[in-house]
């Protein structure tokens, strides 16, 4: 299984627009049906690959697979253009590789601290850990800190619609029966990020690529010596990536642009950048593969994701029946270095087909959308019905398809609003344990819990202030920069 | 106004719209239950303050609503298409929407096993691909949904109107 979750990230990565998510999309209801690790397995899989395949047309075509390889094509297209097309390709499968394995060792690493920090934690940390999670999330993702937590809230409130065990009153439900059990997962993921990409798909109405190609691709050993002599630049950037998939809300794009930065940063000759330096290819792909990773730790051990994609497996885990948190780091510690090196093999493994069969998957790209618009929207409504076997889900899929399109256009992050959904239930079970075991007291006698909290307003306080200074400054006539976010897996 | 800020204004008026409703209709629940979704909805309130008084103060200085010199959005259209780009951007996502609720009646009225591969036939037919194309792909998606969804993982799909209607 782990294979087919290879290949299908393999394709979703290498054709531009689709992408993790998609990806997600497609696998999840046929992994629903697996045993738990072995859907994780799959899942996992298929997410690690995208970030190897999206570099091909990157390279060959400089159209970036996916968002997050917009800085690899900056100077691997150039490479190309010198006919260096193979050694481009071959550093960043390495890098990849590299990167996964630094930030594995960076997990391995910080185990022992993770544990004790989990364990030092209750019900109230936890509750707050998780609204900071999701405040993080909707105040890096997307351009407005406001959109972005106002989404964050309207998930959380989605995550409320229940029957209500304790009265037998459903709560926001009404007498629709079909969410008496919750809005399922499934439909709304399908619908809010597949039907927009679809749609812009379709939109573009042509081929995925026109270019031509140079057919010629070799250096197999050029890119691993290449690889091999910036080993310090690879670690530097993995770090990067793995700080920046720990941190919700970042995503795979800030990782490649972090990773990219201290590749310019660190050169004697900056200005080579964009011009095909192979560390430039390097220094993106290390990070974000380092990313993945990354963003796993928090996604297991605290239940917060660390990006749309782990958003998505969070509400997998929890449909699967395994529950982040500390028996992720003790008793089922199995099934989380089962999942880290997951995503090393899958790398190694696509690497490997991506080195031999590279020359026939560039074919993909140029798949027109006209065949794969049905085909992709086909397979989503089928897999949005698969959850529950209902015409709800049609419906709903549907209905969060348009709103998804309204908000991608509209520059509201979708990620915040899918973490809060995900998330809610958890947060609500820890508000509930910890008001009914320390009444409001937990809120004035734990000291992680005002740290914790200390953070989260921190966290929406001072961007609002640098916002209202670089509001100020155009009051004054001078520009105002535009901030970096991604919302990407 | 721009059409994004007119967007941006709307989608703040309805998400508080929901957070004020939803702290009124949770009134009469026991303190537990309604707990969270006050918190969640004080949350969502708070934000559509910020974020109206946002976008009124940027629409009074000429700004966008992410606080710079107005702009199209990078989403809103390609460089250089203009307004006849614009329109035939809209035109094409109309039609685009349009087909994919056809393809959710359809599903209601005959259900996914017919409706889709009927639909990916229409639907590359329609863009002028090639007849094998499309036959291929309409087949191709019945026999793999057919073999595995229904014979090899027992999924049930829900019975279409159209068949409860005709009692099949």
């Amino acid at each position: 299984m782990m294979m087919v979750g290879i290949l299908v990230g393999m394709f979703v990565g290498l054709v531009p627009g689709l992408g993790g998510l998609v990806g997600f999309a497609l696998l999840i209801p046929f992994s629903l049906s697996m045993e738990p690790l072995v859907g994780l397995a799959f899942l996992l899989a298929m997410s690690a690959v995208t970030t190897q395949t999206d570099t091909i047309p990157a390279v060959i075509l400089g159209v970036p697979g996916t968002a997050a390889a917009m800085a690899t094509s900056l100077d691997g297209y150039p490479l190309a253009k010198k006919g260096q097309a193979g050694r481009a390709l071959c550093a960043s499968y390495y890098a990849s590789i590299f990167g996964t394995l630094v930030a594995t060792a960076l997990f391995l690493l910080f185990l022992p601290i993770l544990r004790a920090v989990i364990f030092a934690f209750g019900q109230p940390e936890f509750f707050m850990l998780v609204m900071l999670g999701l405040i993080l999330a909707g105040s890096l993702a997307g351009n407005s800190l406001s959109r972005g937590l106002i989404m964050a809230g309207f998930g959380l409130l989605l995550s409320t619609v229940t029957l209500e065990t304790s009265t037998g009153e459903p709560r926001f439900a009404g007498d629709i029966i079909y969410l008496w059990e919750g809005v399922p997962l499934l439909p709304v993921i399908l619908g809010i990020f597949a039907i927009p990409e679809v749609i812009d798909l379709a939109r573009r109405q042509s081929s995925i690529s026109k270019t031509s190609y140079d057919t010629r691709v070799s250096g197999l050993w050029w890119g691993l010596r290449d690889c091999l002599e910036n080993w310090w630049l690879i670690i530097k950037a993995s770090t990067l990536g793995t700080i920046a998939g720990f941190i919700p809300g970042l995503g795979g794009q800030v990782a490649e642009w972090m990773a990219y930065g201290t590749a310019v940063a660190s050169d004697e000759n900056p200005k080579s950048f964009g011009k095909g330096n192979i560390r430039g290819v390097i220094a993106p792909e290390a990070g974000t593969a380092a990313q993945k990773p990354g963003a796993l730790i928090p996604t297991i051990t605290f239940g917060i994701p660390g990006n749309g994609g782990m958003a998505i497996l969070l509400g997998v885990f929890m449909i699967l029946g395994l529950r982040p948190g500390p028996e992720m780091v003790t008793t089922k510690l199995d099934a989380t270095m089962m999942m880290v090196w997951v995503i090393v093999v899958a790398n190694i493994i696509a690497a490997i087909l991506a080195l031999f069969l590279q020359k026939w998957l560039i074919l993909l790209c140029y798949l027109r959308s006209t065949i794969m618009v049905p085909l992709v929207l086909g397979t989503m409504l089928v897999g949005a019905t698969m959850a529950n076997q209902s015409f709800g889900d049609v419906v709903l899929f549907f209905l969060f398809g348009v709103f998804g399109y309204v908000f991608k256009h509209a520059d509201w992050p979708r990620v915040p609003l899918i973490m809060g959904l995900i998330m809610g239930k958890l947060a609500e079970q820890y508000l509930f344990l910890s008001t009914n075991l320390h009444g409001f007291k937990w809120l004035t006698d734990r000291p992680i819990v005002w740290v914790i909290g200390a953070v989260t307003i921190a966290v929406v306080v001072v961007p609002a202030i640098k916002r209202y200074r670089k509001a100020n400054l155009a009051d004054d006539g001078q520009p105002a920069n535009q901030s970096v976010s991604g919302e990407d897996d | 106004m721009t059409i994004s800020q007119l967007v941006d204004l709307l989608l703040t008026l309805f998400f508080g719209l929901v957070g004020l409703a939803a702290i009124i209709m949770v009134g009469d629940f026991p303190f537990r239950d309604q707990l969270f979704p006050v918190v969640a909805s004080i949350l969502i309130i708070i934000f559509t303050i910020g974020s109206g008084v946002t976008i009124i103060r940027n629409m009074r200085l000429g700004l966008d609503n992410d606080g710079d010199q107005e702009s199209i959005r990078p989403s809103e259209g390609r460089a250089g298409d203009g307004i006849h780009g614009v329109q035939q951007d809209f035109k094409t996502v109309r039609r685009i929407i349009g087909l994919i609720t056809l393809l959710v009646l359809l599903v209601f009225l005959i259900g996914h096993m017919i409706a889709i591969p009927v639909f990916i036939f229409l639907y590359m037919k329609l863009n002028r691909e090639p007849l094998w194309i499309c036959l291929v792909s309409a087949g191709g998606f019945y026999a793999f949904t057919r073999a595995v969804l229904i014979e090899t993982m027992n999924v049930a799909f829900p019975v279409p109107y159209l068949f409860d209607w005709l009692g099949l």
